[in-house]
């Protein structure tokens, strides 16, 4: 007779389960002879194979974004976080079109919800102003567009988007600490959404901005006068006032436990920062590179290095190109 | 410390662990359960009268937002009652009620009204030593007995070292 294993915790099962995820316990009659099989699977759903993938592929990809690998394990296990992984997962999604293309699906769902929790606040603190917010959303996906096809927007309509963006994430900020929605987890979803788009649109805004205009500023200050206005917001986000309210929000409307929810606002803070942090190293390496011919061709040059790259981990891991986006669009549906 | 040591420490320090327990268990004729009940009542004691109290409302007026300190500690009670025996359960106590002291302390004593809950708010040492100085009968006497080592009041004590510890080892390491 084999020797009589303890076990202390369901984890500790996990070895015996055969390769369809479930372990097989036999029973035994009286005279020793089989008496029952049973098949038990542990609590945890199987993943499905694109999921597995997804995981595999996050964790690949993050180990260059320098996020801790012990916490994105721990907002994957999270399944209230699933939707939030997307925008806190390091990838910033609102910068390409492809990328885009998923989050506006998931954003233009919601965004009659949105609307209707914005009229409501709206009306009670007597804002007149229309910030619409899939409005917002169709614009920054027409730029992205525009930019795939090389037909950038000029100064005055990226300046028109990123106060645009600007005013409705603003809005949402202040709709989300007032505590008027129930649907807290959509509202943090959709504002950390049009924090990663804001700060995508500023990084783009402030290349045309600066090249455009550095002769004629000369020596003067050489970003927009409502550049600062901007980035304050993302201080806002991160703010301790902003911070208790996630943690609250974590507690008490989402159910999480208190590692749980460690792992939710300090990753929100995290990702808040390197948002902030993106534009501000933009504006460092437009002012070092001062030339828009060389300033494209490291764009172009780095943004070419980071899809090699990509393709590399993903060679690593076995997963093909297409099947990475197969397994991104698996993830938000 | 090599991983060696590290493989062989951990199972004699959690066997001293359990002999202490035993001998708590011996001296005070509490089992565990009981040991770590007192812990829960001990920590409500020095926490639950300097959380500021849920606001009356007025007539004709809406009523006051629940202050924040308060709807922490009601959640604390609420898995005291509910499910403080899991491992989780017990985690989360401690959790919420560490954040709670810790924010009295820094508030010298005095009600609170907020709560810092970021872990990195947490000092141990200071817990412990504003735990020493706790008083009972208007400051006569002191409210933890710690002169024997054996006694339910120290193993509150040995607890929150543990229960601080376990918190440290699921630490989420991020900037905030």
């Amino acid at each position: 007779m084999a020797d009589v294993v303890v076990i202390r915790t369901v984890d500790e099962l996990r070895k015996f389960l055969n390769e369809k995820g479930l372990m097989e316990i036999v029973l035994r009659a009286k005279n020793q002879k089989f008496k029952t099989f049973i098949k038990v699977a542990l609590d945890q759903p199987q993943e499905s194979e694109a999921k597995k993938q997804i995981k595999k592929v996050m964790n690949l990809l993050n180990e260059n974004n320098n996020l801790s690998l012990k916490n994105l394990n721990l907002l994957n296990n999270i399944s209230k976080l699933n939707k939030l992984n997307l925008v806190l997962n390091g990838l910033n999604l609102c910068s390409t079109w492809v990328g885009f293309a998923i989050m506006y699906e998931k954003l233009d769902r919601m965004s009659a919800q949105i609307a209707d929790v914005v009229n409501v606040y709206k009306e009670a603190n007597k804002i007149r102003i229309d910030f619409e917010f899939r409005k917002i959303l169709s614009e920054h996906s027409n730029m992205l567009d525009c930019r795939k096809k090389q037909n950038y927007y000029t100064e005055e309509q990226m300046r028109e988007l990123v106060d645009g963006e600007y005013n409705v994430l603003e809005l949402l900020i202040d709709i989300f600490l007032s505590d008027i929605s129930n649907d807290r987890d959509n509202l943090l979803f959709s504002i950390l959404s049009l924090a990663s788009m804001l700060s995508v649109s500023i990084i783009y805004f402030d290349e045309i901005y600066y090249f455009q205009n550095k002769e004629a500023i000369g020596d003067g200050n050489q970003w927009h006068m409502a550049h600062d206005k901007w980035v304050a917001i993302f201080d806002k986000l991160s703010s301790s006032k902003f911070i208790d309210t996630i943690q609250d929000c974590g507690l008490f409307k989402m159910g999480l436990n208190t590692i749980e929810n460690d792992c939710f606002y300090i990753s929100f803070y995290d990702r808040i920062r390197e948002l902030k942090q993106d534009i501000e190293d933009n504006q460092f390496m437009i002012k070092e590179i001062d030339d828009k011919e060389l300033f494209d061709i490291v764009v172009k040059k780095s943004s070419e290095e980071f899809q090699n790259e990509i393709e590399d981990i993903l060679e690593k891991a076995g997963v093909t190109v297409g099947t990475y986006d197969d397994a991104i669009r698996v993830a938000v549906a | 410390m090599s991983y060696l040591n590290f493989v062989q420490t951990v199972p004699v320090f959690a066997e001293k662990i359990c002999d202490y327990f035993e001998k708590v268990e011996l001296k005070t004729g509490k089992n565990f359960e009981k040991v770590v009940e007192k812990y829960t009542l001990d920590f409500d004691s020095i926490v639950g009268d300097r959380v500021e109290k849920e606001p009356k409302p007025r007539k004709g007026e809406p009523t006051p937002p629940t202050p924040r300190a308060r709807k922490y500690y009601d959640r604390a009670c609420f898995i005291r009652k509910n499910n403080k025996d899991s491992e989780r359960g017990l985690l989360d106590y401690s959790r919420l009620m560490f954040c709670l002291y810790m924010s009295i302390i820094n508030n010298s004593f005095k009600k609170i009204e907020d709560l810092d809950f970021a872990f990195k708010s947490l000092n141990l040492t200071k817990m412990l030593e504003a735990m020493c100085r706790e008083t009972t009968l208007l400051g006569r006497k002191s409210k933890f007995d710690i002169k024997d080592p054996y006694s339910s009041d120290r193993s509150t004590f040995v607890i929150t070292v543990i229960m601080f510890y376990y918190m440290k080892s699921k630490e989420v390491i991020g900037e905030y």
